[in-house]
Parts: C-alpha cells; sequence; structure tokens
C-alpha cells in the first residue's frame, strides 16, 4: 500500500515536470497550424491550416537559408573530422611534444567567447573578400567544430584497446594503416556521433552567421530571427518556420541519442 | 643507411605523431591563433568604421581598455550576465537533480519520460527565444492566459525592467534543464546496488544515503555539468538578443550583446569593440578557473 502510493508521488511528479517541458513545444506546434485571426493563447487550432507551411518555407528566403546550412554544415562537419580525426588519434596514442598544452588550448576555445574570433574575422573577411560566403562560414565554423571533433574523437579512441593496433603492428601496418584499417572501423559510432553533435553546433548556431554573413550564406537561425523583424508580426507563420527549423535536430538527436552525454561533456565523463 | 644521415630533428617530425596533427594545425593556425593575435593588436588601435572608415587605425595603447573601465554600459551588460547565469544555474540545477533522481527510481515508463524531459534540448537556442517570446507576450501569451486564469493577474514579464533578466532566466532554465538532468542521470546510473542495498538494510535514511553514498558518486559529473552550463551562460546570445533585444531600455542587455552591437552589430567600432571581447573572455575564463579549477583532467 505505502509502495503504491509512493510509486503514485513518483508518476505524478514525473508527470508535471514532463508537462513542463513539452507544452511549450506543442503550443508551438498547434501555433503554426492556427489561422492568425484565431485566439493565440491556449486554444486548439479550429481547423489546422497546413498551408502555413508552405508560407513559412517561402516567406523570407526560408528555402534558401535551409540548403544553405545543410550545405555549410556538411562542409564544416566533413573538413572537422578529416582533420581532427588524424589529431584526435595522435592525441590519444603518441607522446608528442608539448600534446598537454595543445589539447588543454583546444579545450580553452571552448571557454573563449565567441566575439573575440568574428570581430578579428569580421575585419579580416571584409578584406579578403569571404564576408557572406558559403565557404567562409565553413572556414570560420572550424572554430567550433575542429576542437569539438578532436576532443570527441579523442575519448572515443581512449576506449579501443591498444593490443588490437599493437597486433595490427606486428602484422606490418603503418601507422595510417592502423588508424584507417584498425581504429576507424571500431570508432565508426563515434565518428558518426562526432558529425552529427557538430552539424547540429553548426545548424544551431546564431553569431556566427549574424556576423559573418548577411544575404548568399544566411542561414535558418538568422532566418528564424528575422521573421520577428518582419511587420506583420504573423504568430502561425513564425511556429511553423521554428518548426521546420527544428524537424533536422530532431531526427538527428534520434540517430546519436546513446552519445548525448558524451557530446554535452565533450566526452569529460563516462557514462 | 639514408634514415641516419636525415638529421635527427626532422626525422621526428615526420614521425606519424607530428604528421597527424598538421592538418588540424593549420587549420587552427590561420582560423583560430591568427584571429586571436590580430585581435590582440586591433585593440590597441582606435578602428572605427563609421567615424572614419576602414582604413584609418592609429595606435593608440591601451587607451580603449581604459575607456572600457569607464564605460558603464559595459559594467551593467556584465552585472546582468552574471545575474541571469545565477537564476539559470539554480534552477537548471534543482530541476535537473529532481529530473535525475526521478528517472532513476526504476519506474516503469522512465524511458518515455526521459524523452519528454530532454526535448527542449532538440530546440536551438534562437527558436526557443522566439517561442517564448510569444508566450511571454503580456496580452495574448498563453502564460499569462493562465496566471490571469488562477487570478495571478498579467506580469508584463519582458517590458519590466525588474522582472526581465529572471524571465530570461526562466527560459533557459526550460531550455537546458534536460541538460543536466542527462548528465546527473548518468552519474546515477554509474552508482553501484550493493553498498546501497547493504547501507539500506542496515537502517541507513535517505539523506544519510544520499550524503555518504551518492554524491560522492555525483560530484564528477555535477562539477562537469555545472562547468559547461557556467561557460555557456556566461557567453549567452541568442535568448536575450531573440526575446528582449536587450530591452527594455538596456534591461536585459548581456555582455556578447553589448559587444555585438558596438562592433559588427551596429556603431562599427572595431577597435573598442575588440577590446570589450578580449576584457570578457578573460572575466570569463578567470570565472571557470576560479569555480572549477581546470575542467577536464588531461589524460
Amino acid at each position: 500500500m505505502k509502495k503504491t502510493l509512493y510509486h503514485t508521488a513518483l508518476y505524478m511528479g514525473l508527470a508535471v515536470l514532463a508537462m513542463v517541458f513539452l507544452l511549450p513545444v506543442l503550443w508551438m506546434v498547434a501555433t503554426s497550424l492556427k489561422n492568425p485571426v484565431d485566439d493565440t493563447s491556449l486554444a486548439l487550432p479550429s481547423k489546422p491550416v497546413w498551408g502555413n507551411y508552405a508560407e513559412a518555407w517561402r516567406t523570407g528566403g526560408f528555402s534558401a537559408a535551409f540548403f544553405n546550412t545543410m550545405f555549410i554544415g556538411i562542409g564544416a562537419v566533413v573538413i572537422s573530422i578529416l582533420a581532427g580525426l588524424p589529431m584526435a588519434y595522435s592525441f590519444a596514442r603518441y607522446r608528442v611534444r608539448g600534446r598537454g598544452a595543445l589539447s588543454g588550448s583546444l579545450f580553452a576555445l571552448r571557454i573563449l567567447p565567441e566575439m573575440v574570433f568574428l570581430l578579428p574575422l569580421y575585419a579580416m573577411y571584409r578584406k579578403l573578400g569571404l564576408f557572406d560566403t558559403k565557404i567562409g562560414m565553413i572556414l570560420a565554423f572550424q572554430i567550433i567544430t575542429l576542437p569539438y571533433c578532436v576532443w570527441l574523437l579523442r575519448s572515443f579512441i581512449l576506449q579501443v584497446p591498444v593490443d588490437l593496433e599493437e597486433a595490427a603492428r606486428v602484422d606490418g601496418c603503418s601507422e595510417w594503416l592502423v588508424l584507417w584499417r584498425v581504429t576507424l572501423p571500431v570508432i565508426a559510432p563515434g565518428v558518426v556521433a562526432s558529425s552529427v553533435l557538430s552539424f547540429i553546433a553548426v545548424w544551431t548556431s546564431l553569431l556566427f552567421p549574424l556576423a559573418l554573413s548577411y544575404s548568399q550564406s544566411q542561414t535558418v537561425s538568422v532566418t528564424i530571427a528575422n521573421f520577428k523583424g518582419y511587420g506583420t508580426f504573423n504568430w502561425p507563420i513564425m511556429a511553423a518556420a521554428s518548426v521546420i527549423a527544428t524537424i533536422p535536430q530532431i531526427l538527428f538527436f534520434g540517430l546519436i541519442n546513446r552519445y548525448l552525454v558524451a557530446g554535452l561533456t565533450m566526452g569529460g565523463v563516462k557514462e | 643507411m639514408a634514415a641516419h644521415s636525415t638529421p635527427k630533428w626532422f626525422r621526428s617530425l615526420i614521425c606519424p605523431g607530428y604528421v597527424f596533427i598538421m592538418p588540424a594545425i593549420i587549420i587552427t593556425a590561420g582560423l583560430i591563433l591568427y584571429p586571436l593575435l590580430n585581435g590582440l593588436i586591433v585593440s590597441l588601435h582606435q578602428w572605427n568604421w563609421v567615424s572614419s572608415g576602414m582604413n584609418y587605425m592609429p595606435f593608440i595603447g591601451a587607451r580603449n581598455y581604459v575607456r572600457l573601465v569607464h564605460d558603464p554600459y559595459f559594467w551593467n551588460s556584465l552585472r546582468h550576465t552574471f545575474y541571469f547565469a545565477l537564476g539559470a544555474l539554480v534552477i537548471e540545477f534543482g530541476l535537473g537533480m529532481l529530473g535525475a533522481r526521478l528517472l532513476n527510481a526504476g519506474l516503469r515508463g522512465a524511458l518515455l519520460f526521459r524523452t519528454a524531459l530532454m526535448f527542449p534540448l532538440m530546440v536551438s537556442d534562437i527558436v526557443a527565444a522566439v517561442a517564448w517570446k510569444m508566450l511571454l507576450n503580456p496580452s495574448m501569451g498563453p502564460i499569462n492566459t493562465i496566471l490571469a486564469g488562477l487570478h495571478l493577474g498579467k506580469p508584463n514579464w519582458l517590458g519590466n525592467p525588474a522582472l526581465v533578466v529572471p524571465a530570461l532566466s526562466i527560459v533557459d532554465a526550460w531550455w537546458q534543464t534536460g541538460n543536466l538532468t542527462l548528465i546527473l542521470l548518468a552519474g546515477l546510473q554509474t552508482i553501484p546496488r550493493e553498498p546501497m542495498e547493504m547501507a539500506k538494510v542496515d537502517g541507513a535514511n535517505s539523506i544519510q544515503l544520499f550524503r555518504h553514498l551518492v554524491w560522492p558518486h555525483l560530484i564528477p559529473f555535477a562539477k562537469t555539468a555545472v562547468a559547461f552550463r557556467v561557460i555557456d551562460l556566461l557567453r549567452v546570445f541568442a535568448l536575450p538578443w531573440g526575446i528582449t533585444g536587450g530591452g527594455p531600455g538596456r534591461a536585459s542587455e548581456m555582455a556578447q550583446l553589448y559587444i555585438y552591437a558596438q562592433g559588427m552589430g551596429r556603431y562599427l567600432d572595431i577597435g573598442y569593440s575588440t577590446s570589450l571581447a578580449i576584457t570578457f573572455a578573460i572575466i570569463v575564463g578567470v570565472s571557470v578557473l576560479v569555480l572549477f579549477g581546470r575542467p577536464h583532467g588531461e589524460g
């Protein structure tokens, strides 16, 4: 009897918490299906207006920004993995002089406020003609994604038993082959997780595209932010755009659910 | 042998340990190190693109730094930032701990609740900002509709200078409590069952259990989670920028918002804003070091 009561109390607590965190999201989805003249507060939409999604997609360059962000995100992740994987391997396996200082400063980058990089980059980009270009954005995002990938990949590599690599070395594999043929297949899920987490970092970033792009390389975040600046304050369209922008993130999160804690702590604590 | 005729320093350079880090080093040097050093130099120059154009850049020593010491708006923005961060952190840690303990109680359906509790993490900060700008709207927003229904009045969350920073802390708590929940839950799950059972048999109460068995296991997780939260809270940008734009007046202007406005956001005073950014970076770095030491063990 006492046990049932205790369990009921726990369920009640969980249900309240779940409501607090879920209701705003559900409200957004409901709002995205309303007419602009509908009651904005709590009522459900009288009749779902799916056209809001089509209109959001067409408004304010949203569709172009969507594909821009995909392109920039994938570009940034590819470079970060290609450059970051060997560095992570080196940090995990070799006694390279200055390694501690180097990996320490990569971590320190996580602490620095974005504006420290963005102001000098802005001046540089204006002079070099990289301002408002996709390649400029891809390069700038390395500031976030490269250290992130190196730290995450390193923590995945450290979990691979060294014996496996030693065996390959005894069989005459070169160091490149050991990394390519032995370590990489074992940490493949880690590579996927690092890529997805880095992509999400690009997808959600606001300050980088705000500072370094204008129209040609604008991303989803900036477009969403700009919706609020348009004359007609159209809640359903804003909500619809927000939902579209969030869908890729939800799909990706589903993919790497297992590695979320590693992602949030840059591999700092082990599950 | 040929290998012996090459100098030793050269051979050590082409050993894979160094070759492997080269691509990343080149990117880091060009995109991270160079801008950082360049920023240090820029901060010692007057470089205002609005008043005197891109090409006029006289050296003025530390005068930008002297100016920021006497800039009340900068210190105001810092105060708001720390106030916002502290408020958000307290709520996030409290709710995160509660959520983690409830999820760890071994109830059926816990996975479903876990998904619900971490759902806001899947929303970006600017989307959270857009959503909460509507939710907190004083006349049309659902939050005030609920409060009015409970006869609690209709507070002007975003228009009242005394309420606006706490309101932003609450929004951040909605957005990131799941972060703490997840990490603390991971910590709770590392606690071995046997000592807990034994202590229970020996008649330990739940406070004793928490203090002597649970908390020692949780410390590294709590420390890491809080450290990362503090870092990200102090660097906050999208929430205040998207919800209030720093207003009303300057009541919710945060550090990076002010620096952005001084720089490319509005006044194009690149020299001065760079000195602000460097000073703020030092303040964040020192705060994190003082609070946590080095958050990562070096392996």
